[in-house]
This record gives structure tokens, sequence and C-alpha cells, in this order.
């Protein structure tokens, strides 16, 4: 394996005049798991949006195992994009499920449409996923039949079914109901301990206690402050690490 | 050219009459239509609903004809526009009971019930809190059903009624270019339903700010 | 007793009018559902050169009553192309369920959720399958019970054929009534057979929509509710 799996460096992005990135690094090691914590407004959704180019940064370059996949100098092509999401899978806040379709047809669509794969091959393997993030009996509901959990397990074994090194969660649990979100962590720790490539945007700090090799801490689109999770959660050096961390710790 | 436009604007003078008159009907008709499906009991409720469904299951045109060739005594066999104004007005009816259905069921039950509460009777409360709240929103939904209501006062001209499409028809057959006389009509129109859009759409807008403040 | 029977009678006799007036319906909702779906799509474009030509001709077709527009196409292209009555009605009733189910299309395909549009650029997705696995299932589904509310609209309207000479059931009714001199016995069985119609149609409107609501949610489904009704005015 050639290295880091994930590479992004100098990412910048405005929106407008106000500078929401100011210049970020991120290199991932292959099967590490990085979860980045801040505040709202500091920039971390729209970081790990750029690492997927539904934002295009307008400074800086990504590269994937090696390879250059964006450079924010060079004009990119149309399938420049395209070709990095197959390798980067996303799972959304919102979910973001395709209503019209059931459980299975979500998570086996993409494999169709996109890898080119048969109706029996894709259909096997989304059982498979299903199967194993826990819903093979829900294989054929719609999402608004499932509970915001249930939903966002769907999610995630449809970004799975690329078969992606990378994957990217943005916010996974703040739109479920606190007794729900342990079932999608179960299914993210399993992830993880399986050796998938991960990034995590998360408010969750003992989620990222747990289950992070490192922690970034963002505030005003920069990097403050990184390190292993007991660095950042519990030994925070810089004032705003703590100033956070007191915060969101006091409400659990 | 000007005998077009002399007998457009005489039947423009008649389309508005009809419009007028439709609405009027519509109106007292559709007061005691939305008390009817407002009820409580499920007979005056049903005799509502039938109403309704009879008025818009049944097309304009057809119950002009029927108001025109089945009530022909008096007034109606003088006055032709007169089975018009009756049968779109009985059509609008069920749009406007509607309207005024639904203007009070948006009155939050709060007000109501607050009202009630504070002593005030049935007739100060509708006129001073209800109607105020209710008012802008069937307004603007009744102004938006007025514009249909003034385009089918063209399906009166199939009774002989002389409004403006009626004179568009005559001048056609008395040798007028038909796009001439069905587009100079089809303008006059214009005219009058793109500002009536507008205002129900302005007033739409108003009424929303009125309700949520 | 009897009256059975003459009911019976008289709408056995109407029924070739009401099979004329359902294929006028037909013609014209086959005309005009992909005109209004092709201008809804227009309308999502920020291009004014596109969309103002197109809102322009929405509020003519919209605006002008149903019989004019009629009239304007069976006498005034007359004198290009001679156009059979029932051509004629098809062109013209496309044009006005054109105008109005614009607005339901345009209404419909800008709300598909956002996210969901995202999750399928996640995928990896090309636009066009986009369009084809989220936004078109999305549409069809909302579209839907306000589209049956344009045709209830269209089959209505379909009398308005009898202006200008058609056999459908409003113009057999009439000649049948005149005929016998039972012209409103005629009529008020002419009126049942459109109520009846009317209410199947209702029926399936509702269904459609809770069908909508199940698979979309509440909100879109909300926002297409009443075009069927405020379309018509204008």
């Amino acid at each position: 394996m050639t290295g880091l799996a994930l590479s992004a460096r100098g990412i910048r992005k405005r929106f407008g005049d106000r500078e929401i990135l100011r210049g970020i690094d991120l290199d991932l090691e292959r099967g590490e798991h990085v979860a980045i914590i801040g505040p709202s407004g500091s920039g971390k959704s729209t970081f790990i949006r750029c690492l997927n180019l539904l934002e295009r940064p307008e400074h800086g370059t990504i590269d994937l195992d090696g390879q250059r996949v964006f450079d924010a100098t060079v004009r990119g092509r149309a399938g420049d994009a395209r070709r990095l999401r197959r390798q980067v899978g996303m799972v959304f806040q919102s979910f973001n499920l395709f209503t019209t379709h059931t459980a299975l047809e979500n998570v086996s669509l993409a494999q169709r449409k996109v890898l080119g794969r048969s109706k029996a091959e894709a259909d096997e393997r989304s059982n498979a996923l299903l199967t194993r993030v826990g819903l093979a009996e829900h294989a054929h509901k719609h999402p608004s039949q499932l509970s915001g959990g249930q939903q966002q397990r769907v999610a995630i074994a449809r970004a799975l079914a690329l078969d992606p090194r990378v994957m990217l969660f943005d916010e996974p649990t703040s739109a479920i109901d606190p007794e729900m979100r342990n079932e999608v962590l179960a299914v993210m720790k399993d992830l993880a301990a399986g050796g998938m490539t991960m990034v995590v945007v998360t408010h969750e700090l003992q989620f990222a206690e747990l289950a992070a090799d490192r922690v970034l801490f963002l505030a005003d689109g920069e990097v403050v402050e990184s390190g292993t999770p007991t660095d950042v959660l519990r030994n925070p050096r810089h004032a705003r690490t703590q100033q956070f961390v007191r915060a969101v710790g006091g409400g659990g | 050219m000007t005998g077009l436009w002399d007998g457009l604007l005489l039947g423009l003078g008649t389309t508005l009459l009809i419009w007028v008159g439709a609405i009027v009907v519509s109106l007292v008709l559709g007061v005691p239509l939305s008390a009817l499906r407002r009820a409580e009991h499920w007979a005056p409720r049903l005799i509502g609903g039938a109403w309704a469904a009879l008025a818009r299951g049944i097309p304009p045109i057809v119950w002009i004809i029927l108001v025109f060739y089945g009530l022909k005594f008096g007034p109606f066999q003088a006055f032709p526009p007169l089975a018009a104004m009756v049968a779109l007005g009985v059509v609008n009816s069920a749009y406007v009971g509607d309207a005024i259905r639904a203007g009070l069921d948006s009155v939050p039950r709060g007000q109501w019930e607050a009202a009630k509460a504070t002593g005030l009777g049935g007739v100060v409360t509708m006129g001073r809190v209800i109607l105020p709240q209710a008012f802008p929103i069937m307004l603007a939904t009744i102004t938006a059903y007025s514009i249909t209501l003034l385009k089918n006062t063209a399906l009166a001209s199939i009774i002989g009624v002389s409004e403006m499409l009626y004179y568009a028809y005559q001048a056609v057959s008395t040798g007028t270019n038909p796009l001439v006389a069905f587009l100079a009509a089809g303008v006059i129109y214009l005219a009058c339903t793109v500002p009536l859009g507008f205002l129900a759409r302005w007033i739409e807008t108003r009424s929303v700010i009125a309700v949520v403040r | 007793m009897d009256w059975i029977v003459d009911l019976v009678e008289r709408v056995m006799g109407l029924l070739p009018g009401l099979w004329v007036s359902l294929q006028l319906t037909a013609g014209a909702v086959a005309a005009g559902i992909p005109l209004g779906f092709l201008a809804g799509l227009a309308l999502q474009r920020r291009n004014r050169w596109i969309t103002w030509p197109i809102i322009g001709l929405v509020e003519i077709f919209r605006g002008f009553p149903a019989l004019l527009t009629l009239y304007l196409v069976y006498f005034g292209l007359a004198g290009f192309y001679p156009l059979d009555a029932f051509t004629s009605v098809v062109i013209a009733f496309g044009l006005t369920t054109g105008a109005y189910s614009s607005e339901i299309f345009r209404t419909a395909i800008a709300s598909v959720p956002r996210g969901q549009l995202e999750a399928a650029d996640a995928l990896g997705l090309t636009s066009w399958q986009r369009l084809r696995t989220v936004v078109l299932p999305h549409v069809l589904t909302i579209a839907v019970p306000p589209v049956i509310g344009i045709v209830i609209i269209s089959f209505q309207g379909s009398a308005l054929a009898y202006a200008i000479g058609m056999k459908e059931l409003l113009g057999s009714a009439f000649s049948q009534g005149m005929l016998n001199f039972t012209l409103i016995p005629e009529l008020l069985v002419a009126a049942g057979l459109y109520l009846a119609v009317t209410l199947a149609l209702s029926g399936m409107e509702s269904l459609a929509a809770r069908r909508a609501r199940r698979i979309a949610g509440r909100g879109p489904v909300a926002a297409t509710k009443n075009l069927a009704a405020t379309a018509t005015a204008a």
C-alpha cells in the first residue's frame, strides 16, 4: 500500500466574502480513524464536503493513495469528481436516502449505475450489507417507514456498497434521537474495527475518545489543535480547545 | 376595425356584469354552505358535501344550459345573463364556501377558546376576533377563484348572451379575420385576469404576514 | 319502476357521447401533460431568455378562457390549415392543460430534496442518472394528484366541444333532448354522468395524494396540494 490513504493540503474555501476554511491540512494513513470536532461555523462540515468535492476549494490539493485527484489550480474534467466519489463514500447528517426507493434499491442503485453490476449481483451484495448493519428484514421498506437510526444505517450500507477506500461521516448522529444513536455508532465502531479509513465530523466526544485514533479540533476555519483523543479531549493545550471541551463535555 | 373594438368593449360591460352578479350569488350561497360543512352534526355536513360535489362535479357550461333551459320563466326568459349569473354563482359557491371554511379553520383553536373564556359572545367573537384573522386568507383564495369565474363568463356566449366572446364570434361571422377578433378579445381578457392574478398573490403574501404576526 | 328503465335507457343513449368526451380528454391530456412537464423543467433554469418566453406563454393560455382558445384554434388556424373539430380541441386544450400543469411540474421538480441530489452526487452518479433515478420518480409521485385534478378539469372542459358541433356528451344530450322534447331530463342525466366520472377521478386523486404523502413526506406534497385548484384560477 502506498502510504497515505488520503492527503489534503492547504484547503481554502470562501462563500461570498467570508473565508470559511483558512488552509487546512489532513494526512490520513490507511485504516486510520480521524474525528473532527469543533463549534458550529468552524467549517468542519465544509471541510469534509471538500474531501469528496461536494464543495470545491479555491485553493489546495487532494491526493488519494498517492494519486493527485484534485488541484485547485488545474481546471478539472467533468468525470474527475465522479471518479473520486467512487473511492470516497459519504454519510450525511440527514441520511438523504432516496425516498421513492426501498432500502434494498437504495443500496443497489449506485452499484448498478456506477459500477455496472447486474441486478442480481447488486442485490446480493446489498442484502449482505443490510444484514451487516442489522437491517436485513427491512430491505423492502421505504425510508418513510424506517426510524432515523435505521435510515442512517441504510445510508451507511449504501455508501459501503461501492467498496470505497475512505468513508466520510458528516455529523452522522446529530439528527437522530438519543436512544437510537447507539445503533449507528455501533455500526461505525464495527466498520472501524474492520480497518476502514474514516473521517468523522461529530459532536459525540465520547465516541471520538473511544473510536478515534486522532482528533482534530477546528475553529474559525483552522486546525487549532490535533493529537490523540486523550491529548485533545483530556489535556487540551489551547485555550480555545479547553473552552470547547468544557462547554460540550459538561452537557454530556 | 373600430367596429370590433366597440363590440368588444360593449361585451366587456356585460362580461363584468355577469362576473359581479355571479360573485354576489356565490357569496350569498357560499356563507351558508361553509356553515353546513363546518357543522358538528353529520347531516348538515352531508348536505353541504353533496352541494359542493354537484357544484364542482358538473361542468359550468352544463350548469348554464340547465339553468337557462330549465328555468324558463319570468326574469330568466327576459334577461338571459341572469341565468349565467345564477349558474356560475352556484358553481363558484362551492369554491367560496370552501375558502370561507378554510379561512375559519385556519384560525387556531386557541382563539375561539380564549374568546369564550373571557366571556365574549358569539357575534362579537366572530366579528372582532375570528374574522379579522380569517379574512385575509379567505380573500386571497376567493380572489384567485374569481379569476376563473371571469373566464367562465365566456361560456354565456353559448346561450346567446352578448358578452365579449359573443361579440368576437359575431364579428368573425360577419367577415372579420378570426385570428384578429379572438386575439383582440384575448388581450382584453388578459388585461383583466393578469392584474387580478397579481392582486391575489399580493393579498396572499400579506395575509401570511398577518397570520404570522 | 318505469323511471329506472327510462333512466337506464337514457344513460345507454348517452354512452357514445360520453365516449367521445373521454377521448377528447385523453387527447388533451396526452398533448398537454408532456408540454407542461417540459415547461416545468425549462423553468428550473435561471436563464431569462428561456424562462420569460415560457412564463409569457403560460400566462397567456391560463388567462384566455378555454373556449376562446378553442375558437382561436378552430377558426383562426383554419385559414392556414383546415383542422377538424377533434384535432382543434386536442390542440386548444393541450395548450391550456400544458399551461396549467407547467406550474405543477415546476414546483414538483424544484421540490426534490437537495439532500437526495447531493447523495446521488456523492455516489458518483452522472447528472443524467441522477435525473432518472432521483428526480423523475420523485416528480412523478408527487405530481400525480394535481395532474389528476387537471384531468378532471379537462374532462369538464370537453363539454365545450359542443360549441364547435362535436357530438360529445353535452352535444348528444342536447340533440337527443331537442329531438324528443325531453331536453331537461337528458341534460340531467348527462349532468349525472359528468358527476360520476368526476367523483371517480377525485377518488383516484385522493388515493394518489395519500400514496405520495406516504412516500415523499408531507412537505413536498403540501406544496402541490393547492396547485390544481389555483391552477384554474389563472
